[in-house]
């Protein structure tokens, strides 16, 4: 896991100080687990050997990290694919916006662990209730950056552009997008992280497999070792992720990138 | 020579309840003539500008650029803002060449590059293009929205305290450069500062403005002979038209507390 971290770093001192934080982790956990029996704190090699017999079953990966993953991205996908469009309309409508937003809040304070078991009724224990409860909890973050960051022009600039000639469709492509970018950058960051955190909780609503799941069952039999793989696991896909939208970042707002350098 | 910004006893009052921003302003720029708003922060010498180009109406009066009342586009009319107001995300070229993008056909994209690059060339701006806004210092990005204004060769450009935040050093740089390049590519300014030895040291005519509300207080004729050097502010002649200046503001103080 460490080295995942490690290779996309940039940097030599970097990468020590990366390997030398995860030597001192693993050694203090090891040296914590010699106190607890393993169903309490396995040891790292007892959660290493908890991997690899999974991986030589062929599960970890091919059935539970992907599932979880596929989950995830779907209802990501969906989540702020059907945030943009409504943040556009919510910025651009204020009057919309004031009908719309108290919806919006009521049905962000319901707990997502809460309406999970709902979804699994309505949706079933396939991959589609994950999605949806995924899709719920990314669709937020986005919704709010969206509105936050397509507001947020500077009036300036508008009116500087409006003197050079461009009309309301080129105020929006070649200023309000560009400029509302950072923060809804950090809206996808934010909704991909949920959105992981949405498959799981969907997973332990009722599920036959993923990362979720592994924890849920595992917690039934007391294999400490296997909760601690579906974690790790879940890390791993965790920075991947925030390497993922770090890197669409550097891709999309090179400007951005040099500008906090 | 034409006139070609006249502005007809113009009034605006953005609150009822205040003073008005500007009351009863007259002016008349003239054709190939560089002149001067001076005035104290709050006389509405920007706001005066906005209206000119035409991103406010007045409540009362009206506005004519070469006799037409409708906003003019940036090929005819371009604009200086105080802090350059490049868009980030756009490199140096893509910023000088936006006025050309908006305006025009995609596909002559080729043609905007080498119009950009010669409006840089006028600012003395060279190697800079391939740069974000972030990376230049405070005074070359004011020279890139100077390119930027000069970039389709408009006959008009208005300028909104272009300089007010550089150091002096800078500052003297750019007086320096436009009145070159009002010698190479000739245009009708309209500048807007409350430095009065730049408005002196730049412009064919001061007009100064009073403050609640804004109103025009008087103007001096600058006579003083082109090329002007940076030496000719040590002169008695150009003291002289600076005390004028500054017995007119003066004026507009006494007035104000009656």
């Amino acid at each position: 896991m460490n080295k995942r971290v490690v290779t996309s770093g940039s940097g030599r001192e970097r990468l020590i100080a990366l390997l030398l934080v995860g030597i001192v982790v693993i050694a203090v956990w090891a040296w914590l687990s010699t106190f607890y029996p393993d169903y309490i704190l396995p040891s790292p090699g007892a959660v290493a050997r908890r991997a690899q017999e999974l991986f030589r079953q062929g599960g970890l990966f091919t059935v539970h990290f992907r599932t979880t993953l596929v989950e995830a991205l779907l209802g990501f996908l969906l989540g702020a694919g059907a945030a943009l469009p409504l943040s556009y309309l919510l910025a651009r409508h204020p009057r919309l916006d004031r009908l719309v937003t108290p919806v919006v809040v009521a049905i962000q304070a319901i707990p997502i662990v809460a309406l999970a078991p709902l979804m699994v009724i309505w949706f079933g224990f396939g991959l589609t209730s994950k999605v949806i409860i995924a899709a719920l909890t990314a669709f937020f973050p986005v919704l709010t950056n969206g509105v936050v960051g397509l507001r947020a022009t500077d009036p300036r600039l508008k009116e500087m552009l409006k003197i050079m000639g461009a009309g309301k469709r080129e105020i929006f492509f070649k200023l309000e997008v560009p400029s509302a970018l950072p923060v809804l950058f950090g809206g996808f960051r934010m909704g991909l992280t949920l959105s992981v955190i949405g498959a799981v909780v969907g997973e332990f609503s009722g599920a036959g497999r993923g990362l979720g799941y592994l924890v849920y069952f595992a917690r039934g039999t007391f294999d400490t070792a296997l909760i601690f793989v579906a974690l790790l696991a879940l890390a791993v896909m965790g920075i991947g992720f925030y390497l993922l939208i770090s890197w669409l970042e550097a891709v999309v707002m090179p400007w951005h990138k040099n500008k906090d350098r | 020579m034409g006139t070609v910004i006249e502005v007809n006893d113009v009034t605006l009052a953005f609150t009822a309840h205040c003073a008005p921003e500007l009351d009863g302003i007259n002016l008349v720029v003239d054709e190939g003539e560089f002149l001067c708003l001076v005035g104290p922060s709050g006389c509405g010498k920007s706001t005066l500008l906005r209206l000119i180009a035409g991103v406010l109406t007045p409540d009362r009066g009206e506005i004519k650029v070469f006799g037409e009342k409708k906003p003019l586009n940036w090929a005819r009319l371009s604009f200086v803002p105080q802090d350059s107001l490049l868009l980030p995300w756009r490199k140096v070229i893509d910023n000088v060449l936006l006025p050309l993008e908006l305006n025009g056909r995609p596909g002559d994209r080729g043609e905007w590059k080498v119009k950009a690059q010669a409006a840089l060339h006028l600012v003395n701006l060279h190697g800079v293009e391939d740069k974000y806004p972030h990376q230049l210092s405070g005074g070359m990005r004011q020279r890139v929205a100077l390119a930027r204004a000069l970039v389709s060769k408009a006959e008009i450009l208005l300028l909104d305290e272009p300089f007010a935040a550089l150091d002096a050093l800078t500052r003297s740089q750019l007086h320096l450069e436009i009145m070159g390049i009002r010698q190479q590519a000739p245009f009708t300014g309209l500048m807007v500062t409350h430095n009065i030895f730049e408005a002196v040291f730049l412009a064919d005519r001061v007009v100064v403005m009073g403050e609640k509300p804004g109103r025009i207080l008087g103007e001096i004729k600058i006579d003083l002979p082109y090329p002007r050097e940076l030496k000719l502010m040590s002169t008695p002649e150009f003291a002289a038209l600076v005390g004028a200046v500054q017995d007119l503001l003066a004026k507009g103080w006494c007035t104000g507390h009656e």
